[in-house]
């Protein structure tokens, strides 16, 4: 697997106050990797550290196979997004891509159009000439990620691309998004975890500064070796073990959780699962894999909180 | 060459930036309104020393001053009574050929120039820093290569600020002074400005060194203010006999260290005395700026 990004040991305190105690991080090249973590876990400071804004005290980084971040190595090919920060107001929107993209090193012309192609892309090409204290809030936080689309980059960071964005322009964020996934490296912050889930294909948990748990999305959330069935109405352990011979249903209420056994897959589960429920006479609402992006989080907290209790 | 197209490519989005935005047009407009002002104070003051010598001599008063004026400035007696002030033949010679208008508005640019640059420069670095819009920048470019075109952005604005206060001397000159002459006014104004700006050059490099030790608006100002009334005061205080006599060897060689002690040099005809002065300011500038620098260097963005 190659890497787009690898952080070893990364170290980085504000005063007392220790924002990365140790960050171990590996970013396969390619993927959409989605950063959880609840407030002052370290994801904006992670963002710092790769784009070279803010100093680490100790670890190693290493971006794109090029080491730690260099503006005359990497500049146009790590880009961006990051949080609180304002777009100078008084700039007009097209001017100020221009701008940005012409310190990526690209000619005038060449800025011109990569400006045109992302405004395109974020639907504003039609305020290109508005200044950008003219916007709302939405679209400023629309043209902040714009900016970090220009040009050809190969690992783009979103420190939380759809913060105080209403439902519709998320959904557009998350299409812009997908339409790049694949051809770049993304990392992507945010607390609504349902956004991660439908984005990203790799998620990373940060806690106090570490990473305490990172994999593919699929495998994290229990897509590959979940099954969850939720009933009509809450049945009795017994009735459901009956039900389904040879696995070992969980019961949670009217929701039936089960492990995929060894050497079965969830499409052969679900052939068994299914008729043995509705033949025991339980009505089936649903069927969904895994557990949900959210679950595993709260799960993953609730082990590390069991274990330091 | 990449870290010089960068900060060009800085400067030039700074210099629109700050034309953009409304403090930057409203300092420019003061810049004009400043020499407009002070310039025609000076005319209705010639004006009323003429009128009282028009009156002891019994001869009519002009509509507009500066014939006198003019006269006064070509005649040995000024120039004695100066070279008895000034101590130095070379430089009053090269004065006395300056014409008043274009003498006053240098007189007035070197001296309002450190002020004006620490209002409108100070915090141009920390302002992007506090409202982070320098992030989207700092990612793209290294951070010497972004200060440095900061600090090129704001030279330029400062050559807008000196041309328009030419502007306005020439403007009052050329209505209100008689015997005003345009092409050599203009030639004087022209050289002028261009010595008062790199006067001002200093002075930037100073408050926008100052301004980089912190990303605080409100501090950055008040660096920039500190610097200049500690410089100043500081200058004032080595170039008296006072201190001469108490630090012969040390006063001279510190006040060398401030752009005061260069400021009367830049008046001076030889081009080699000018062209040290130049030198030694825009390094006193430079090295200062530099010195601001480091800290930005080791902060976070």
């Amino acid at each position: 697997m190659t890497l787009a990004l690898r952080l070893r040991g990364v170290q980085k305190a504000y005063g007392k106050v220790q924002a990365l105690a140790g960050l171990d991080l590996d970013i396969p090249r390619g993927a959409a990797v989605g950063l959880v973590g609840p407030n002052g876990a370290g994801k904006t400071t992670t963002f710092g550290v790769i784009g070279g804004l803010v100093r680490p005290d100790a670890g190693e980084i290493d971006i794109l196979g090029g080491g730690a971040f260099d503006p005359g190595t990497h500049r146009g090919r790590v880009l961006l997004l990051p949080q609180d920060s304002e777009l100078n107001p008084h700039t007009p929107v097209r001017t100020l891509l221009v701008n940005l993209a012409r310190l990526q090193g690209m000619t005038r012309g060449e800025a011109g159009r990569a400006a045109d192609g992302v405004l395109d892309e974020v639907e504003l090409r039609d305020r290109g000439g508005f200044r950008v204290g003219q916007l709302s809030h939405g679209m400023r936080r629309r043209i902040a990620v714009a900016q970090a689309l220009l040009g050809s980059p190969e690992l783009v960071l979103l420190d939380e691309p759809t913060s105080g964005l209403d439902p519709a322009l998320v959904m557009r964020m998350r299409d812009i998004v997908r339409r790049r996934r694949g051809a770049i490296t993304l990392v992507i912050s945010s607390h609504v975890l349902s956004e991660l889930e439908a984005v990203c294909d790799h998620v990373a948990f940060l806690e106090l500064g570490r990473c305490v748990r990172q994999g593919q999305m699929d495998e994290v959330t229990g897509r590959t070796r979940r099954v969850r069935v939720v009933l009509a109405k809450a049945p009795a352990l017994v009735d459901v073990v009956a039900a389904l011979p040879g696995l070992r249903p969980r019961l949670e209420g009217a929701s039936v959780h089960l492990l995929v056994p060894e050497g079965e897959t969830v499409a052969s589960v679900n052939r068994r699962v299914l008729p043995g429920l509705i033949s025991a006479g339980m009505d089936v609402l649903e069927v969904s894999l895994g557990e949900g992006l959210e679950a595993a989080w709260m799960e993953g907290r609730g082990g590390r909180e069991e274990t330091s209790a | 060459m990449r870290r010089l197209r960068d900060a060009l490519v800085v400067a030039e989005q700074d210099l629109a930036e700050s034309l953009r935005s409304r403090r930057a047009l409203v300092l420019l407009g003061l810049y004009l309104a400043g020499a407009l002002a002070a310039c025609g104070i000076f005319v209705r003051v010639l004006q009323e020393v003429e009128g009282v010598v028009a009156d002891q001599l019994r001869v009519a008063r002009t509509d507009r001053p500066g014939a006198m004026t003019q006269r006064l400035m070509e005649s040995d007696e000024l120039r004695r009574v100066l070279q008895g002030l000034i101590g130095d033949a070379e430089l009053v010679q090269e004065l006395v050929q300056i014409p008043p208008m274009a003498l006053f508005y240098g007189w007035v640019a070197l001296t309002f120039v450190p002020p004006l640059v620490a209002l409108t420069s100070g915090d141009t670095i920390s302002a992007e820093l506090s409202s982070g819009s320098a992030r989207f920048a700092l990612f793209r470019t290294d951070r010497t290569a972004w200060a440095v075109g900061k600090l090129l952005g704001q030279g330029a604005l400062l050559g807008v600020g000196v041309a328009l206060g030419a502007l306005g001397a020439f403007i009052v000159g050329w209505s209100g002074l008689l015997s005003f002459e345009p092409g050599r006014n203009a030639l004087w104004l022209v050289r002028l400005g261009l010595r008062a700006w790199v006067y001002g050059l200093a002075w930037l490099g100073i408050v926008m060194g100052a301004g980089q030790l912190t990303r605080s608006v409100p501090k950055a100002r008040g660096l920039a203010l500190g610097a200049l009334v500690l410089i100043g005061t500081a200058s004032a205080l080595l170039g008296t006999g006072w201190m001469l006599e108490r630090a012969p060897v040390l006063a001279p060689t510190v006040h060398q260290l401030l752009p005061g002690a260069h400021q009367l040099n830049l008046w001076r005809p030889e081009l080699v005395r000018r062209a040290v002065s130049v030198i030694a300011l825009l390094s006193l500038g430079g090295g200062a700026f530099a010195l601001g620098h480091q800290r930005l260097l080791r902060v976070d963005a």
